[in-house]
């Protein structure tokens, strides 16, 4: 099950894309943070209260993000960004599993070789959580040098944590991608219609589920109910739970994929 | 065997229509005006083709055992329906038919690629399974529109194959694609983008042959090769069913099917049409003889019409054309008693009997 080589290749194949990722993240976060603008709790609380409500049940606590470096990371990356960026990054490298193979017809050379077509999905998989998590790393060094510089206390833990909780949101777009593309064998497809899945479902959690009262019973059904970095950064809690849900799903939808992938047709 | 009765229906179908034809005149016989006088002329031939004499463009391969069977495969949405079709070990088989017929379903179906909705494919001997890989260990296979991994160089794309096909020790396929490289004399250290057409297929035809596979399935490898990577190709071919290696390819190129295959057969609409043994073809064949005169002839010479194995007598003016299959020696003898100013003797090309596979 486990072939070096498929790994191998493709993170080689995605290597120029993970630097620049990974570069990129690491400069953007750097300069970021060292805009944090380190305000007092009284003026934070006057920014607090321009905000509209319907603007913070959506982002959260302005107040926070102002006085608290962590808060300000959580805002500027962890709330819309990193998902937003990551998951897309994931999701294209996901397209790259099965679907851009059978585009470009290189599939049929693959798959005429001795190996199961569920190998090739989970090697492919493994190699692109290890993209994943090289790009995360130089944004989580880009973030803490960004604290350091800025005087402030490095709390690596939760910073890791938060990483980690936003690695496993991207790795379930890329799993909600890689499903898409065994149905539906298109890439660009795929990779929208997961961009508006998870669109949906962080309106859904954040936004709707407070506008209307009922769907709170409900928010369960969004993974971003799952996916709360702001009570790792700011309040310094986390749930094992969350995580361990958002693992599951992810390898549910994995496995659902594999299982459709093996009997699916390969069309010309 | 379902397989044979198929091959032998369809033959007897053919020539009960290639008869037909030799009484017709010339004009009568090409039967399509949208082709044209040479295409009439390719379907006389075709038409003298049934005589006995034996022909053979080259030795033939000792045939053995059941190796690849795929019956009664039925796929309606690609129209692939009661395929039978039995391919021998150490034969090549060609795969013939009109733009759209099947051919590279079905070759699909037997690697698994897409699934029968009815029927099963064994090969090598075990029954094709999408979710065994085991079996495709030992077949090589080229699709007919080759896409490769552009950002790679040849080299670093063959050596993925290679350890993808091989775990452990891969010297002797390393030294086999090595062979083959300075074989087709490919720059593989150049990015696969910048490769023309016919240098992909040439990664194509190496990664296939690479494993010296029991079997190899390759849609129209020569598409897009120069005449000379073409005889490459051929003669990697002609080596692997010397090694006792089972080749199965479709083609669109009749001269290439009757040069190379030991048997074709042909696919129409989805379904197979017939099966020709190319040896019988042109063991049946003949002679195409053409012979001038010093004078017009008014009606064909009794020396030439009553002799055994003249089929087809054509008369104009002084020009008098048959096929022969009989003894070369008997006819020069008639021939000597007429004063005969030219003489051509020629063999028949043996693809042109299969054109008639790919009209309506």
């Amino acid at each position: 099950m486990f072939r070096p080589d498929i790994i191998r290749m493709f993170c080689w194949r995605h290597l120029t894309v993970c630097s620049v990722m990974g570069g990129g993240s690491f400069v953007v976060s750097l300069a970021l943070v060292a805009l944090f603008p380190d305000q007092s709790a009284d003026k934070a609380e006057q920014l607090t209260d321009l905000y509209p409500k319907l603007l913070v049940d959506l982002i959260g606590d302005p107040m926070e993000f102002f006085s608290n470096i962590y808060g300000w990371v959580y805002a500027q990356f962890f709330h819309i960004t990193f998902w937003v960026v990551y998951g897309l990054y994931a999701g294209d490298l996901a397209t790259d599993i099965i679907a851009r193979d059978i585009e470009d017809k290189s599939i049929d050379i693959v798959l005429s070789y001795p190996v199961a077509r569920s190998e090739i999905m989970v090697n492919r998989l493994i190699g692109l959580a290890i993209l994943l998590l090289c790009s995360t790393l130089a944004f989580v060094l880009g973030c803490s040098l960004g604290i350091v510089c800025k005087g402030q206390d490095l709390n690596m833990l939760s910073l890791a944590l938060a990483t980690l909780m936003s690695v496993l949101i991207s790795l379930n777009f890329a799993a909600v991608t890689l499903l898409l593309t065994v149905i539906v064998q298109r890439s660009m497809l795929s990779l929208g219609l997961t961009f508006c899945i998870f669109g949906f479902m962080f309106l859904y959690e954040g936004l709707l589920t407070k506008l209307i009262p009922v769907l709170d019973r409900l928010s369960f059904m969004s993974l971003f109910h799952f996916y709360q970095p702001a009570d790792i950064l700011i309040r310094q809690t986390h749930s094992m739970g969350d995580a361990l849900v958002l693992c599951m799903t992810f390898l549910i939808l994995v496995c659902i994929g594999i299982s459709l992938f093996r009997r699916r047709d390969i069309q010309l | 065997m379902s397989s044979i009765d198929i091959q032998t229906s369809e033959l007897t179908k053919y020539y009960g229509s290639a008869r037909q034809l030799v009484s017709e005149p010339l004009s009568a016989a090409t039967g399509c005006k949208a082709r044209g006088s040479a295409f009439s002329v390719k379907r006389v031939l075709n038409v003298l083709q049934h005589a006995s004499e034996p022909f053979l463009p080259r030795a033939l391969t000792t045939r053995f055992s059941l190796d690849l069977t795929a019956k009664q495969v039925l796929k309606p949405v690609v129209g692939i329906a009661n395929l039978n079709m039995t391919v021998h070990r150490g034969e090549i088989f060609g795969f013939c038919g009109p733009n759209g017929s099947g051919k590279t379903t079905t070759l699909r179906l037997l690697l698994g690629l897409i699934k029968p909705s009815k029927g099963d494919i064994t090969l090598l001997g075990q029954k094709q399974d999408m979710r065994s890989r085991d079996i495709l260990s030992d077949i090589g296979y080229l699709p007919g529109d080759i896409g490769l991994y552009k950002d790679l160089t040849g080299i670093q794309y063959l050596t993925y194959l290679m350890k993808l096909r091989q775990r452990g020790n891969c010297d002797r396929i390393r030294q086999r694609m090595g062979s083959l490289i300075d074989r087709f004399g490919i720059d593989v250290h150049r990015v696969i983008e910048s490769y023309s057409k016919g240098m992909k297929q040439i990664i194509g035809i190496i990664q296939a042959f690479m494993h010296e596979p029991q079997l190899l399935i390759l849609d129209e490898p020569s598409a897009g090769l120069d005449p000379i990577m073409q005889e490459r190709l051929y003669e990697v071919l002609w080596e692997m069913r010397e090694m006792g290696k089972t080749v199965l390819f479709s083609s669109h190129v009749l001269t290439e099917v009757a040069r190379m295959c030991d048997r074709v057969g042909f696919v129409k609409q989805g379904e197979l049409i017939g099966i020709k043994d190319v040896g019988q073809v042109a063991k049946t064949a003949g002679r195409n003889i053409t012979v001038r005169l010093s004078t017009p002839l008014q009606r064909i010479p009794d020396e030439i019409g009553l002799l055994d194995g003249v089929r087809g007598t054509l008369v104009q003016e002084d020009v008098l054309t048959f096929n022969y299959t009989g003894e070369i020696k008997r006819l020069l003898e008639c021939l000597a008693g007429m004063a005969v100013e030219d003489m051509v003797c020629e063999k028949p090309d043996i693809e042109g009997s299969f054109y008639s596979y790919y009209e309506d």
